[in-house]
């Protein structure tokens, strides 16, 4: 078998016949050229190297360009539904971060302290709730009543992975310097980090450091903040593949808005309430911080897979 | 009322690319990344080109196959007379335009 051959079987199932002529074959053509022509050479180090910078390119090309051609194809092709999903997707994703900015704004407030640039810093935070339920609700409100294509399902796949970049980026880039910078200033003094003004890698040495101590509470509840962030970030391609689900139900525009709102407000809820539960140890088993964290989003994966498969169940 | 016809753009890579293809006449796109001093990159070059084809600048052909290993083939690329125009125009305006933001 051909070296590529494999990544170029698995690009097929994603992108159109058009990207596959432009962008990946040409980059698996090249891998192969120049692979064949090394080991023709003898020159095993060398074959070796430009296996695995074909690789990397195939990957560049894969994560950064796909998705924006993706996003062009189904522009074009889809112009009515993609307005249809990018307004809705835009309101829901400033009401979210106004519902979630709105109380520690008005708090704020009571302090005579509120500030453009104080709202902005609690922006990075709503984000990440944010993206998912705005995916959400451009996805079952702008496809409803539409036919499921390959080229819609691969567009919404592509969605949730961008989605999920953006949170995730959002997550470990700048939500905890936008939390210490709040913080700091909000109590106008060096304030020591909590668990969310924490790095990721902060927060998995804490953990670490907590267990081989035998603190196992304290360990757990470090676990927890930090599977929950992956858990959010990831929460877009869940919510993405949920509101293709959704878009089978065939529900109306009220009950579409409905069920957006409700699966915002329990999502987010979840994450609240637990992160009470955090300060009372209920998370002294490290196993039941990881599922905790990663459970809703896996319940609404399920959930969406299954109204997408169960097809007699797609009239309500 | 007619719409007025679209002006022709060249970013900086494309004409870079020009310039490589009327030199060497036909290249491949690795090619072009390697004759091109580390300016282009193996992970954007197939995206300038394809947007370079759907503007008319180039045009591109599948290699033979290669017969013993079985692999693909590869693309090969050449400067079409609109590219050509293109370039040739773009140097002129560039050449005219560059003593006044020197100044």
């Amino acid at each position: 078998m051909t070296k590529g051959h494999r990544l170029r079987q698995w690009a097929t199932r994603v992108c159109s016949a058009q990207t596959m002529a432009r962008l990946i074959d040409p980059v698996i053509a090249d891998l192969q050229h120049e692979y064949e022509r090394a080991k023709a050479d003898r020159r095993g180090l060398r074959a070796a190297i430009i296996l695995l910078r074909g690789y990397w390119a195939f990957w560049k090309v894969f994560s950064l360009q796909v998705p924006a051609v993706l996003l062009r194809e189904f522009r074009v092709s889809h112009r009515d539904s993609f307005v249809r999903m990018a307004v809705p997707a835009a309101i829901a994703m400033v009401m979210a971060c106004a519902a979630l900015i709105v109380e520690p704004a008005r708090s704020i407030r009571q302090r005579d302290m509120l500030g453009v640039w104080l709202v902005i810093l609690l922006l990075p935070q709503a984000i990440p709730f944010s993206v998912p339920i705005s995916i959400f609700t451009g996805i079952a409100y702008g496809l409803r009543r539409r036919p499921l294509t390959r080229r819609v399902r691969r567009f919404v796949l592509m969605l949730g992975l961008a989605g999920t970049l953006v949170s995730a980026s959002t997550i470990i880039w700048v939500v905890p310097t936008a939390n210490q910078t709040f913080r700091t200033v909000i109590a106008r003094q060096v304030v020591i980090e909590g668990p969310p003004e924490m790095s990721s890698r902060e927060l998995r040495d804490h953990a670490l450091a907590w267990k081989s101590r035998g603190q196992t509470a304290k360990a757990g509840d470090l676990l927890f903040a930090f599977h929950a962030r992956w858990a959010l970030a990831g929460a877009a391609l869940a919510f993405a593949i949920f509101g293709l689900g959704v878009t089978g139900l065939r529900l109306g525009r009220i009950a579409t808005v409905l069920v957006a709102a409700t699966a915002f407000v329990v999502y987010v809820t979840y994450f609240a309430e637990l992160g009470q539960a955090r300060s009372s140890s209920v998370f002294s088993h490290e196993g039941l911080a990881v599922t905790f964290a990663w459970l809703p989003n896996l319940l609404i994966l399920l959930t969406g897979l299954a109204f997408l498969t169960n097809e007699p169940r797609r009239t309500l | 009322m007619t719409r007025p016809a679209r002006i022709p753009t060249l970013s900086t890579k494309e004409a870079l690319v020009l310039e490589l293809l009327i030199e060497h006449r036909e290249m491949y796109g690795l090619q072009l990344v390697s004759s091109s001093r580390r300016r282009l990159k193996r992970g954007t070059v197939y995206v300038t080109l394809g947007r370079m084809e759907d503007k008319g600048y180039i045009r591109s052909r599948l290699e033979a196959p290669p017969a013993r290993t079985g692999g693909l083939p590869r693309r090969l690329y050449e400067c079409t007379a609109l590219g050509k125009r293109v370039l040739t125009a773009w140097t002129r305006v560039a050449r005219e335009l560059l003593p006044e933001f020197a100044r």
